[in-house]
């Protein structure tokens, strides 16, 4: 199977004035198309900073992070937003829809600035939306949906421009259980055919039964926990 | 450019009250500095005309020659010289030169126009007081009106008309003395002149106490001389082509006569520099509202950029590049901006032009508005600028720290 997302040496630290800070060091592993990789840990052990570095919105201080061929770290900022807006979608704790645009609007905002024809955009995000049941509820604002439906738009938005990665970072964190099964049932198709992989960051509100992988990160390293996989944790 | 465009539209009417207090902002600020300016304008326009009327003109005389303690004498000697002769302050007794020198004055590419002049002082044959008689070209105004006296400063009766012949006008100080009204004689060299207008010339450089047509005051003059006038005249009046001449015109005019005088209030030289002062204050008035009105315009727009900072962080982290979201923000302050300078610039100009007459009758009877195109620019650039910075620094500001790091933050 080809690999989707090469990870090796990773580390990342924050320095302040008085001290340096190491997140994690020496994480290396591998996603490919159609895998669901859940990376667990406690809160503040850098999940969501791993993912930042994987989407290109944040910089390891070393290793490399190889996308779809492309050596993230040798990008500009401008191609890094390019590769998201076109390749990779996310998907936030609480959603993080716009709260004074439209879902419609939501769903088309990663269409925009892409040199889609608003026409051709609009179709596409409606085409979405219509699959995850939301046809009527296009011109509503996130305040004038419930929970489940702005749950359905934030996936809408994640699936819209067919992303080869979808990151989730703790997708189920803020919702009951039930809705959180329909976040992951709603994305697994994409991943299921082969189309996309989904890697998930969790504190352990998700259900492992969908991953096929659960990384570990404790202690500042990556810990491989069912065997499943050949990437290789490093104590600490 | 058109997803910018598009969505900077949605933005702005879907924050309908913040674009609005913003627009308000550019609006009342393009509006106050606007008017103000075209007040000041208008004022130093007005001023300008004024001093130009003041202080553009002089008197050019040749003080007579002395022998000691006596004039030397000369061809046309007064008869009585002890009280009678041509001067141009009462302690400066003249000679005379030819007329024509007038024209050769009128050719000084920095002169407007020139005119010649008899100042006599007479003594009175019946109580033997003095008193002075001016004697002018009466079509030749462009020079005398602001040297001596003008139809606009006819207090009674009726100004000199060309073709008036064995008539007088007399000034307001000595018709008081005399108790003369319009109607009343006055004695000239033994002959009795009926007074026809009054006039309060004001300050002038040239002061006389009667005022004559040229023929007239040259046959009464020619009664008191040794010999006939010969087309000759004591004093020359001159009109500069503009404050910015005046002093060219002046140096020129003396080169024309060697022993020549000039005789000027000047008085444009004080009066520029209180209307220098005055300007530059209001120009400081102008600039601290412009400053003010600015910076609420500024932190509006600043404000509405900031509190935008986690949708921002979403479309970052959805793949919008900072371009395209500074490209966004910008036309938001550049429609807000224009919009508004362009808006406020018209209601200053309305404004200005209905409060004109309220804050100076002088100024509303002086024409139209100083409008022109430069403050119209300096305006528009000013306020787009203030916008312009204001919605773009905080992008760079929101831009620099990490979308995931905000997004965490705010949904916490």
């Amino acid at each position: 199977m080809n690999v989707l997302l090469k990870v090796e040496g990773l580390e990342k630290t924050f320095s302040t004035r008085n001290s340096v800070t190491e997140v994690f060091k020496n994480v290396s592993f591998e996603i490919s198309p159609g895998e669901v990789v859940v990376i667990k840990g406690r809160s503040g052990e850098g999940k969501s900073t791993m993912l930042g570095i994987l989407s290109g919105l944040d910089r390891q201080t070393a290793g490399s992070v190889v996308f779809a061929g492309e050596r993230l770290e040798s990008m500009t900022v401008s191609e890094l937003a390019e590769l998201r807006a076109q390749k990779i979608g996310m998907i936030f704790q609480s959603f993080n829809l716009i709260g004074s645009w439209t879902a419609l609007e939501n769903v088309e905002a990663v269409l925009m600035h892409r040199g889609i024809s608003p026409v051709q955009r609009r179709q596409k995000a409606q085409a979405v939306l219509h699959e995850l049941g939301l046809g009527e509820r296009l011109d509503n604002y996130p305040t004038e949906l419930s929970v489940g439906q702005q749950q359905r738009v934030a996936v809408a938005r994640t699936l819209v421009n067919d992303p080869l990665l979808i990151l989730a970072d703790e997708p189920t964190g803020d919702v009951d259980a039930e809705t959180a099964r329909e976040v992951v049932e709603l994305l697994l198709p994409r991943v299921r055919n082969g189309s996309a992989a989904l890697l998930v960051a969790t504190h352990g509100a998700f259900d492992l039964n969908y991953a096929d992988r659960v990384l570990t990160l404790a202690n500042r390293c990556l810990v491989a926990e069912n065997g499943r996989s050949q990437d290789k944790g490093v104590p600490a | 450019m058109n997803d910018s465009l598009r969505c900077a539209v949605r933005e702005l009417l879907r924050r309908p009250g913040r674009s609005l207090a913003t627009l308000f902002g550019y609006i009342l600020g393009a509006a106050f500095v606007f008017a103000l300016t075209l007040l000041l304008k208008t004022d130093m326009l007005v001023k300008g005309d004024i001093i130009n009327y003041m202080g553009t003109h002089f008197v050019a005389f040749s003080p007579a020659a002395y022998s000691g303690d006596a004039l030397v004498p000369t061809e046309q000697s007064p008869l009585d010289p002890q009280n009678e002769t041509f001067f141009a302050e009462p302690m400066v007794v003249t000679r005379l030169l030819p007329k024509s020198l007038a024209g050769k004055i009128s050719e000084i590419p920095e002169v407007l126009a020139a005119t010649p002049f008899l100042l006599f002082r007479f003594k009175q044959g019946q109580d033997g007081h003095v008193f002075s008689v001016g004697g002018f070209e009466p079509g030749d105004t462009a020079a005398l009106h602001g040297t001596a006296a003008t139809s606009r400063d006819i207090i009674a009766g009726a100004f000199l008309q060309p073709g008036d012949r064995g008539v007088v006008l007399v000034e307001e100080t000595y018709a008081l003395m005399w108790n003369l009204k319009v109607g009343s004689v006055v004695n000239v060299a033994d002959t009795l002149f009926p007074v026809i207008g009054i006039v309060r010339p004001g300050v002038r450089p040239v002061r006389a106490d009667v005022f004559m047509n040229w023929p007239d005051a040259e046959a009464m003059i020619n009664q008191r001389l040794s010999a006939p006038l010969q087309q000759q005249a004591n004093l020359f009046l001159v009109e500069s082509a503009g404050l910015h001449n005046h002093e060219t015109a002046m140096k020129k005019v003396e080169k024309l006569m060697p022993d020549g005088m000039i005789n000027t209030f000047n008085c444009s030289v004080p009066a520029i520099e209180v209307m220098g002062i005055s300007s530059k204050t209001l120009r400081l008035i102008t600039l601290v509202v412009l400053v003010i009105i600015l910076i609420y315009a500024a932190n509006s727009q600043w404000a509405s950029v900031v509190e935008r900072h986690r949708d921002i962080a979403i479309l970052r982290a959805l793949g919008w590049k900072t371009s395209s979201i500074l490209q966004q923000i910008v036309i938001e302050a550049l429609l807000l901006a224009v919009t508004g300078t362009m808006i406020g610039m018209v209601t200053g100009y309305v404004i200005a032009y209905l409060a004109l007459p309220a804050i100076s009758p002088t100024l509303a009877a002086g024409g139209a508005l100083a409008f022109d195109w430069a403050t119209l620019a300096f305006n528009l650039a000013a306020f787009s600028s203030a916008g312009l910075l204001a919605g773009a620094l905080p992008v760079f500001q929101i831009v620099s720290a990490d979308p995931a790091m905000v997004i965490r933050n705010s949904a916490q």
